[in-house]
């Protein structure tokens, strides 16, 4: 297998958490693309509800499809998308447990009495998932860093592209807002409170501004899987111009930051909790390795794409 | 959503290895192997055939939680 070093010209929130987290994390997974061998069953059960609750609601509101028989297409959707897929290790985010999920979600907040609906086209069509990539202008070739700007993609010389996707673009009480599901194994009594500085959802009200829409904040839906019970939360965020402009002179930094470590041929080490948090880095061999490439053909190539329902959906030919 | 016994009435009264059996035949249908085109008709009794699948799994006895049922003690087990 080949390994090459790509500096991808998006960059999203994924992105630049792991890169303030762990400089050399972010150059395994996200310029090397190296991911562990067997897929993340959290990822493939959010992107699977995902879809499927995306189905449910083209089905309710574009196709005016029953409830029933909404419920019924997007579990066939649901069949789909999961697929063969099997989870390596014992986790409550099954099959039957992510449709049971879907299920509750649907009784909890029906699109007829919802308060978040989707946002209506000037054409009349509704809006569903939504999908962003923005450049980060100004910007400037590293050697030329003006005060204020981003800097161009050492390689291609173009802006990089701030990207994302959010689960829907939708109205609630007069507001446009984003909407998005979090699947988890459990909503704790702070869970609410966890999303108050969210790069993230910062990073999305950023978005649906640049796009010319006046939007303050979002919903973010919990869905919490676990073997034998569904908890389900809701929280409206709202951040500020104060917090969004600090959100975005951050990102700038953060660039900058991953332009000259690019440049320098070196990414920094955390050494510290990243190495042993959620579980462990999936690169703990290689960092403790003389030879860190020697590991390489332990993991497969996946490139990330944040427009994606799952961003590593994508295996890369070996 | 209608209950098996009322869209699918034979569905209810299947043992576990004959719904697993069922559910093969109705995946079948699906055109070029993608159920999300399956027919709305197919896609409610697999949907049926899971629910029925999990209540008789979970139920005392089945599968995955069978438990030994103690018999009470009869005269001449105890002479």
């Amino acid at each position: 297998m080949t390994f090459e070093a790509i500096l991808p010209q998006y960059i999203d929130s994924t992105m630049i958490s792991c890169f303030r987290q762990c400089p050399r994390r972010f150059y395994y997974e996200f310029i090397l693309g190296l991911r562990p061998a067997a897929l993340s069953v959290d990822l493939h059960a959010g992107a699977c509800f995902a879809s499927t609750l995306e189905r449910f609601y083209k089905e309710s509101y574009t196709n005016s499809a029953t409830l029933d028989v909404a419920k019924t297409r997007a579990f066939g959707t649901l069949l789909q998308e999961w697929g063969d897929f099997q989870p390596l290790k014992e986790t409550p985010k099954t099959k039957d447990r992510v449709w049971e999920a879907v299920e509750e979600y649907i009784k909890q907040w029906s699109p007829q009495t919802d308060s978040v609906q989707p946002f209506r086209n000037s054409d009349g069509g509704y809006s569903y998932e939504y999908t962003f990539a923005i450049p980060l202008e100004p910007a400037f070739p590293t050697d030329e860093m003006s005060e204020g700007a981003f800097p161009l993609h050492p390689v291609t010389k173009q802006p990089f592209l701030y990207s994302g996707r959010f689960d829907m673009l939708a109205r609630r009480y007069g507001k446009t807002v984003w909407k998005d599901e979090k699947t988890t194994k459990s909503i704790g009594q702070d869970w609410a409170e966890q999303w108050d500085l969210r790069s993230q959802f910062i990073g999305y009200t950023w978005a649906l501004q640049q796009s010319g829409i006046a939007c303050e904040g979002g919903v973010v839906r919990g869905v919490g899987i676990l073997k034998t019970k569904i908890s389900l939360a809701e929280a409206y965020k709202v951040y500020s111009d104060v917090l969004i402009a600090r959100w975005y002179e951050q990102l700038r930094r953060d660039l900058w930051r991953i332009v000259r470590m690019w440049e320098e041929g070196y990414w920094d080490y955390n050494l510290a909790d990243a190495c042993t948090s959620y579980g462990g880095c999936a690169f703990r061999l290689p960092c403790s390795s003389a030879e860190p490439s020697r590991w390489f053909n332990n993991y497969t190539i996946r490139r990330w794409n944040p427009t994606l329902k799952n961003p590593i959906a994508e295996a890369v030919a070996a | 959503m209608p209950e098996a016994r009322e869209s699918f009435p034979e569905i209810e009264n299947m043992d576990i290895g004959s719904l697993h059996e069922r559910r093969e035949i109705v995946r079948s249908r699906a055109p070029d192997g993608d159920f999300s085109r399956l027919d709305d008709e197919s896609l409610a009794e697999l949907l049926c055939i899971g629910r029925v699948l999990r209540r008789k799994s979970s139920a005392p006895g089945g599968p995955g939680k069978a438990r030994k049922v103690k018999t009470p003690a009869t005269l001449e087990d105890l002479a």
